[in-house]
């Protein structure tokens, strides 16, 4: 009986010691872009791009001319903009699925379903074919030129309310006697979703904020049209995108590495410290639907 | 139905509001000010040229501020809302057609137009025109591609031809590097208004000077070929076969910059690279990486295994203008900043700053420019270059589509015959009519 | 597997069989559920907004006949009755209403409202000379003409939809003070929009956004399939005008980009599209359990750790990591290079330039990107599986394998349905990856349209028509035939799925 049971420990620390050999080759493979996007930008050589791996001369010189160098290209300034705009967007954007996500999962009113079935398929039409037509009603409404920043924080969160989807699903798995007893105390809608529904909701709060977050970094069509050409208007991508153009690709392009790490870094670094309740609220809101 | 949406309608009523006040206030262009745009490497030059100009015209009294918008993206800058565009800003000729299209241009005047012609060369002038009229301010001649060389790997001589290139290429172990994947440049093997090339003249007459504008119509017999029936489409294609069927991995390779670049910075032995073909605009990082050996030449000649003879490679070959938006406030303001920009003196001051090509004839003879290793290239290019007109997609996408088919060894894997090729290219003619049309 | 399978039959099925024949089942049925879909939702819909109108009417007739002079004097002047009623906040709020209606359509509304029907006669060719300088004559744009058109379109529908409240409510209050019934005061209404009326509240900031940023532009667009917005009418020197249904007849027919081509083109991308998204969604979702079952897996350590490494693929902006991608993947790319100074291979192997390899890549680099989501959504969802239910399967003898086959995949799929149906829809327009990764290259060979690649899904080839072709009206043409399909197939799959049923569940 003894015997058994060590052999199947063994057996047990043979599985483990397979799955722990399988997480590392994945765990290789999946940061070998990131580890080739970090050793491009320490790369001390010039050119777009290289056969080899490692560089044969590194350098941290691509950083510091990112942050200082800018008689060209004003890196710092494209930072600051994109944090302020995915500032906002988070903000708005938060406020939007929640509200949505909260009328649609407790309020009952005759337009619910077919709203939520609009809302469903209105994000299966093609966005960039409508670009042109969202550029001019923000210019109608003067919101393209000097104020080109407000437009795009506008047009990045006036459809955020489509996203309700995963964050209705998590409200509805929130048990609803607890409102029930709260509405025969005498609480108005309002109060049960702020002193019931929104205590409660954490996970999936930070999940929104984080993926809210996220999407301005990256945005690269409608900020390039927004941008028209003036710097002070540059998010990351329409800036880091122009680096890539023909003319200063070869020069540029370990500048541009680095500043894919910077922006990056943060990411990363808010996804280490929230996993938790990212988890919590995908898994919470994706059950459900 | 007690409470009707109240809300909703304040929402709708304050946008409404807005809507009137927001149109009726912004149907001007900018502020007081002239927004030039051009290429990202190129502002610090630009900043020089307009502080020189505010010297020279202190009573200006319009504000100048700059923006990116690089001669290659001009149309797709300019077209969602030409009235919010720079007022004065750079294209490449190519787009022409397309910005007189979105109202984006506007026409310089009879006498403006006398002087660029006197100072600068007659295609350059000549690519900024459309129906009689004038639409840009020329300031750069070397938008095309030629010849770059490694002198370790392939000599003067063997760069004259396309299988001496080849040859040296294969026996140093190294590489040439040519783009058949990309229209622009699939073209070499078709194109070429000179007398040695495939395509032979297809030149306009302009006020007694031969412009070479028009398509090199591809369904036509090759130069020279009166007793074969050998056409411009089956010369060019053969070549194409050959280099790819007989170097294609050993030494040859198609790719863009990139490849270039992967080329230049070579091994752990050092640069891989032998030749490529390619533009101006990656000669500083060339002659970084070859140093001593940097070397640049017009295209070599091709042997055709078809009709036993050697063609020149021809090229397509483009100018960049400055252009005024006629949604500008300040037209006549406009244009005088870009007449400035693009004078003798500055284009001097461009060549210094970033080996740009002057199409200014008194800047492009002077020594420092005919010493310039990739300006003498293009220069000696000139003569085999058609001018890129306004090709359309139709152009572009087969020429495409026959590269990449070559390229990609598709359906002519194992031998490479011509009959194997002759319904493509059928196809490929035909396609390319429906295009001229 | 027959459709007419028993019950009894069914319930002696082996979990996979069980799956194997709902998928089965499911497509099966799709036909049915469109007939059902056309036959029933829509009339139903229909009768529906009938009887809307039917009651909107009959609201204007009854105020009409059974008004007093208050009521009547709303139907002029908005909020007369309630102010009249001591009710100021709703009265305010009809007649600022009003006042900014009227003054919208007179300043800036009813100019694009005229030409709506014809889309501009007045060409801008030719010039005038201002200043000794030659200045384009502005014509009509119709572009503008069109989205503002459509904007004051919706505005005077609001503006009918606000009259007819102020009506309703006007006849209302009447009756109830003829009641000697307490009238609402501003105060009330203030109270009820947190209470009873709350979706109000709620809902109408983002409700206002979604019209005007989402459901404006589309209806726009689809307007531009009838019309002959291509190359040669492009605004603003050109004009563009109605033409029915002509671009339906060119996209159907086959007429577009030289013959036959068109057709062909479209059906080989459609099939890339379908195939790659099935391969795209389930290679992403069964690998993703699988690595979330390794990472949860009793005994294993830096569980944290395992998570945030595959998760950093989520944190990097995509078009950066795609591009870096791209550039590895390349024939003369780093990988290529190091695999052949390794002495693996001799000559490059084409990831990217080869048409089926390429198609093989993109799905792998999809896994690379996909993953992670799947093994976070799976995390939580795998906790939640009963241990017991572990424990009696393995007394039973059953293997790690069979577990993963028996109980965990059976649980997954019934669980996360609904979100595996997102991911197909979402793969199906999957444009970042595609566009980013290969651009939709290698380029189909000659005999295609000449637009296309081999790894272009619809959206990508899209992408060309309209910015590479300038051919708008086909483009938003075969986004429409696009949108249609995915829009009824996935309500129709979404409203089954046991989710939205299941919707009051926790009640």
């Amino acid at each position: 009986m003894a015997k058994k049971f060590r052999s199947k420990k063994a057996v047990e620390r043979g599985t483990n010691a397979v799955i722990y050999i399988i997480l590392t080759i994945i765990s290789i493979v999946w940061l070998l872009p990131f580890m080739y996007l970090i050793i491009q930008s320490l790369r001390g050589e010039s050119g777009s791009s290289t056969m080899y791996f490692f560089p044969k001369e590194w350098t941290f010189d691509n950083y510091i001319k990112l942050f200082t160098d800018k008689t060209i290209f004003n890196f710092p300034r494209w930072y600051g903009t994109t944090l302020i705009i995915s500032l906002c967007v988070t903000v708005i954007q938060t406020m939007i699925v929640l509200v949505t996500s909260y009328a649609l999962s407790r309020l009952r009113f005759k337009l619910r379903k077919p709203l939520m079935n609009l809302m469903l398929v209105l994000g299966m039409f093609p966005g960039f074919m409508s670009m042109t037509a969202v550029y001019f009603i923000l210019k109608l409404v003067g919101l393209t030129q000097d104020m080109g920043l407000v437009g795009l924080i506008i047009v990045y969160t006036a459809s955020s309310c489509m996203g309700y989807y995963i964050c209705k699903g998590f409200f509805d798995t929130i048990p609803k006697s607890l409102d029930e007893a709260a509405r025969i105390d005498g609480a108005s809608r309002q109060q049960v979703f702020f002193k019931i529904i929104l205590p409660l909701a954490k996970p999936i709060i930070i999940y929104t904020v984080l993926t809210a977050f996220m999407a301005p970094w990256g945005e690269y069509m409608f900020a390039s049209l927004i941008a028209n050409g003036s710097q002070e208007n540059f998010n990351v991508a329409v800036g880091l995108w122009q680096m890539l153009q023909r003319e200063t690709k070869q020069e540029y392009f370990t500048r541009f590495c680095a500043a894919a790490v910077v922006v990056s870094v943060p990411i990363t670094a808010l996804f280490f410290w929230l996993q938790k309740y990212y988890v919590q609220g995908v898994t919470g809101g994706s059950v459900k639907g | 139905m007690k409470k009707k949406s109240i809300i909703s309608l304040i929402a709708c009523g304050a946008l409404a509001l807005t809507a009137t006040l927001g149109a009726t206030a912004c149907n001007s262009n900018g502020g007081n000010s002239i927004t030039v745009w051009v290429a990202a490497d190129e502002l610090p030059t630009l900043n020089k040229m307009l502080d020189s100009f505010r010297e020279a015209n202190p009573d200006f009294g319009v504000e100048i501020k700059t923006g990116i918008g690089g001669s290659g993206d001009a149309l797709s800058n300019v077209s969602t809302d030409p009235t919010v565009a720079a007022d004065v800003y750079c294209y490449a000729n190519d787009q022409l057609v397309d910005l007189i299209n979105y109202q984006a241009l506007s026409p310089i005047p009879e006498a403006t137009v006398a002087k660029l012609k006197e100072e600068n060369y007659l295609n350059a002038v000549m690519s900024g025109e459309h129906n009689g009229e004038y639409y840009g301010y020329p300031y750069a001649a070397d938008n095309g591609y030629f010849l770059y060389y490694n002198k370790a790997v392939v000599s003067d001589t063997q760069a004259q031809t396309l299988e001496g290139i080849l040859q040296a290429c294969y026996n140093a172990g190294k590489y040439f590097i040519y783009n058949m994947e990309e229209a622009w440049y699939v073209g070499a093997f078709f194109l070429g208004t000179g007398e040695n090339c495939v395509g032979g003249t297809y030149t306009i007459e302009y006020e007694g000077t031969t412009v070479s504008k028009s398509y090199t119509n591809f369904s036509e017999k090759a130069a020279g070929q009166t007793d074969t029936e050998y056409t411009i489409a089956q010369v060019g294609a053969q070549a194409m076969i050959d280099l790819v069927a007989t170097y294609k991995a050993d030494c040859f390779t198609s790719g863009d910059d990139d490849t270039i670049s992967q080329y230049l910075n070579g091994d752990k032995s050092g640069t891989q690279f032998g030749a490529c073909i390619s533009g101006t605009w990656n000669a500083k990082t060339i002659q970084e990486h070859l140093g001593d050996n940097y070397a640049a030449a017009k295209l070599p000649t091709f042997h055709s295994s078809l009709t036993n003879k050697d063609y020149q490679m021809g090229s397509l070959a483009g100018f960049k203008l400055f252009g005024v938006n006629p949604n500008t406030k300040y037209t006549a303001k406009s244009h005088q900043l870009a007449a400035y920009l693009t004078s003798e003196a500055m284009q001097e001051l461009r060549f210094t700053e970033l080996q740009t090509g002057p199409s200014n004839k008194n800047a492009a003879e002077k020594q420092e420019v005919k010493d310039n290793v990739a300006q003498a290239a293009i220069a000696a290019q000139a003569p085999y270059a058609t001018l890129q007109g306004c090709y359309t997609d139709s152009y572009w996408n087969p020429m495409k589509q026959l590269g990449a088919d070559i390229y990609g060894e598709k359906e002519i894997k194992g031998s490479v015959t011509m009959s194997s090729m002759l319904a493509k290219l059928e196809l490929f003619v035909n396609n390319f009519k429906v295009g001229v049309d | 597997m027959a459709i007419s399978t028993s019950e009894l039959e069914y319930l002696k099925m082996t979990a996979w069989q069980k799956f194997c024949f709902k998928f089965v089942s499911f497509f099966k049925s799709i036909p049915l559920l469109f007939l059902n879909f056309f036959k029933i939702k829509i009339p139903n819909a229909v009768k529906r907004v009938g009887r809307g109108f039917k009651n909107f009417g009959l609201t204007f007739y009854n105020a009409a006949r059974h008004g007093d002079w208050k009521t009547r004097m709303s139907f002029v002047v908005f909020g007369f009755s309630q102010f009249a009623r001591k009710q100021w906040l709703r009265g305010l709020l009809f007649l600022a209403f009003e006042v900014m209606f009227i003054l919208y359509i007179s300043l800036f509304g009813w100019q694009y409202l005229g030409m709506l029907g014809t889309l501009g006669t007045h060409e801008g060719n030719g010039w005038e000379v201002v200043d000794g300088f030659k200045v384009p004559v502005q014509g009509d744009n119709s572009l503008l003409i069109l989205l503002y058109g459509l904007l004051t379109v919706i505005f005077i529908l609001a503006f009918v939809y606000a009259w007819y409240c102020s009506i309703k409510t006007a006849y209302a209050a009447q009756e109830t003070s003829e009641a000697r019934q307490k009238l609402a005061t501003a105060k009330d209404d203030i109270k009820s929009l947190a209470d009873g009326q709350y979706h109000k509240t709620l809902l109408t900031v983002p409700l206002v956004g979604l019209t005007l940023f989402t459901i404006l532009p589309i209806i726009f667009m689809v307007f531009i399939a009838f019309t002959n917005y291509d190359k040669a009418h492009t605004p603003p020197a050109h004009l563009f005008t109605w033409i029915g249904f002509e671009n339906f007849k060119v996209v159907l027919g086959g007429g577009l980009t030289g013959g036959s081509n068109f057709g062909l083109t479209f059906g080989r991308i459609l099939l890339w599209t379908v195939v790659w998204a099935f391969f795209a969604t389930f290679s992403n979702y069964i690998l993703g359990i699988i690595v979330a079952l390794m990472i949860n897996k009793k005994g294993i350590r830096c569980k944290k750790l395992w998570r945030t490494i595959l998760v950093m693929t989520i944190a990097v902006p995509q078009f950066v990591s795609l591009l870096l991608m791209s550039q590895m993947l390349g024939d003369t790319g780093v990988i290529n290079n190091t695999l052949i100074s390794w002495g693996l291979i001799s000559k490059p192997i084409h990831f990217l330039t080869d048409g089926t390899l390429a198609k093989v890549t993109v799905i792998i680099v999809n896994i690379w990107v996909g993953i992670p989501y799947t093994m976070l959504i799976s995390t939580g969802i795998l906790m939640n599986i009963p241990e017991d239910l572990y424990e009696s399967a393995r007394i039973d003898g059953a293997g790690p394998v069979k577990i993963f086959f028996k109980i965990t995949m059976p649980y997954m799929l019934h669980v996360t349905a609904p979100y595996l149906i997102t991911q197909f829809i979402g793969n199906l327009n999957n444009f970042n990856l595609i566009f980013l990764l290969t651009g939709g290259n290698p380029t189909l060979p000659m005999g295609y349209a000449p637009t296309a690649g081999d790894t272009d899904l619809l959206i990508t080839w899209l992408y060309k028509l309209v910015f590479n072709n300038s051919q708008y009206n086909v483009a938003s043409v075969i986004s429409i035939l696009m949108f249609i399909l995915t829009a009824v197939v996935s309500l129709i799959v979404y409203n089954r799925s046991s989710a939205v049923k299941n919707e009051e569940d926790f009640m």
